[in-house]
């Protein structure tokens, strides 16, 4: 008979909650196939940053950083700004969902709240990922 | 069998009461609807089954657990379709059904087979490789339902679940929906505010008003208590909650938006 119900979760927990974090970064990354020009746009706003400010203000020498260069002075800044800008757009995104009927889903299933807590987050940081490996990347970091 | 029941169920919010001190047994492979205007405590109802929301007093089981004190036990045994949108419109059809299968903790190896029936039930396997967001409304229905059968469960709710759509789409979820009850015996409560789809679809009914059942037991049985040859539900309705259908409560502002948005969006 199909009706037949699954028999309950084999896994131990912590298997289970870790598979449920994973399942959300990867439908994230999947979003992410479908719509790689994200990969592009998110990243404008930092180099913008890094390349009209950090650069121009690193050769006129304008505002005194004493020994360390102007670019140098400004990275962890936008680094920061980065990351309250990308939390600040998940956490908006998830209240959207919720407008939604997609959270609800998700609370109704088996999946643990602090699970989905951290599966979010772990996709905020997927997303993120581009912008990061800006940073690491800018050639005029590494000077 | 009895599958679910409510025991004195109540909600409040503030000073207003949804749901008053609500007594319901469903049995097991019933479809089960409940009946009522926009207001009359429908959706508070399924949201405190489904353990979205506690409830202010009294307790209800679902397949065996309480809500109260056995939430986790009781989210795994069902199924829910909530009004709103709840797939994901950025994904495809086949990775939405992935998702839940994965979410859900079916096992790997009955995954495949799963969203491949899965898919054959919504009848969309051509579609599965299109993102979410391209489909029709009626396909975007079809989709949910199939996403809650990933999993077998027992109870499956559904929430109005043919709000916005065409009748042509309307017809393939009726079918969906009594499928899901022949084929894989799952008890389905449903609510709707259609008399014609509660006629189409359940074995009993309750009609809500104001947070009470002010009327009980099959579609037949509800249209012959009016003593009145050929009576409609329509009829029975508007007899037992005092006013025809949606003439005052027609809900807050914000369920109104959220349905006006719905309707856009599906249609």
């Amino acid at each position: 008979m199909p009706g037949l119900v699954d028999p309950p979760l084999s896994q131990v927990w912590p298997v289970r909650w870790l598979g449920q974090c994973l399942t959300l970064a990867e439908m994230e990354l999947r979003k992410l196939r479908h719509d790689p020009t994200e990969l592009l746009t998110r990243a404008i706003q930092p180099a913008l940053w890094l390349l009209v400010f950090g650069e121009v203000f690193t050769r006129i020498h304008a505002i005194p950083t004493g020994d360390l260069r102007y670019l140098d002075f400004l990275a962890p800044g936008v680094l920061a700004q980065s990351v309250l800008f990308i939390a600040i757009f998940y956490g908006i995104a998830v209240i959207w969902e919720r407008d939604l009927g997609l959270v609800h889903k998700l609370l109704v299933s088996p999946a643990s709240r602090a699970a989905l807590v951290l599966g979010k987050a772990l996709s905020a940081g997927v997303r993120a990922l581009p912008r990061r490996a800006l940073f690491i990347c800018w050639p005029g970091c590494w000077v | 069998m009895t599958i679910l029941e409510t025991s004195g169920l109540t909600r409040r919010f503030g000073y207003l009461t949804a749901v008053d001190s609500l007594n319901l047994i469903v049995a097991e492979g019933e479809v089960f609807g409940l009946l009522g205007p926009n207001g009359a405590g429908k959706t508070t109802v399924i949201k405190m089954l489904t353990t979205l929301l506690p409830p202010t007093a009294g307790t209800a089981t679902v397949a065996g657990f309480d809500i109260r004190r056995r939430p986790a036990q009781v989210r795994a045994s069902i199924g829910y379709v909530p009004q709103l949108i709840s797939v994901d419109g950025a994904l495809t059809g086949y990775e939405n059904l992935l998702f839940f299968a994965k979410l859900y903790g079916v096992p790997g190896t009955l995954r495949r087979n799963r969203i491949e029936e899965a898919l054959k039930f919504a009848g969309l396997p051509e579609a599965a490789d299109r993102q979410v967001r391209n489909y029709s409304g009626g396909m975007v229905r079809r989709l949910e339902l199939a996403m809650a059968m990933l999993h077998r469960p027992r109870v499956l709710f559904l929430d109005e679940p043919t709000v916005g759509l065409d009748p042509l789409a309307r017809q393939a979820v009726w079918q969906q929906v009594r499928l899901l009850a022949r084929e894989y015996g799952m008890t389905i409560v449903l609510t709707t505010h259609f008399m014609d789809e509660a006629d189409a679809l359940c074995d009993r009914v309750a009609i809500l008003n104001l947070g009470r059942v002010a009327a009980g037991g099959s579609p037949d049985e509800l249209k012959r208590s009016l003593h009145q040859a050929d009576a409609t539900l329509d009829q029975v309705f508007a007899h037992y909650a005092g006013q025809p259908l949606e003439v005052e409560q027609e809900g807050n502002y914000r369920d109104i938006s959220q349905t006006r948005r719905n309707h856009a969006r599906l249609g």
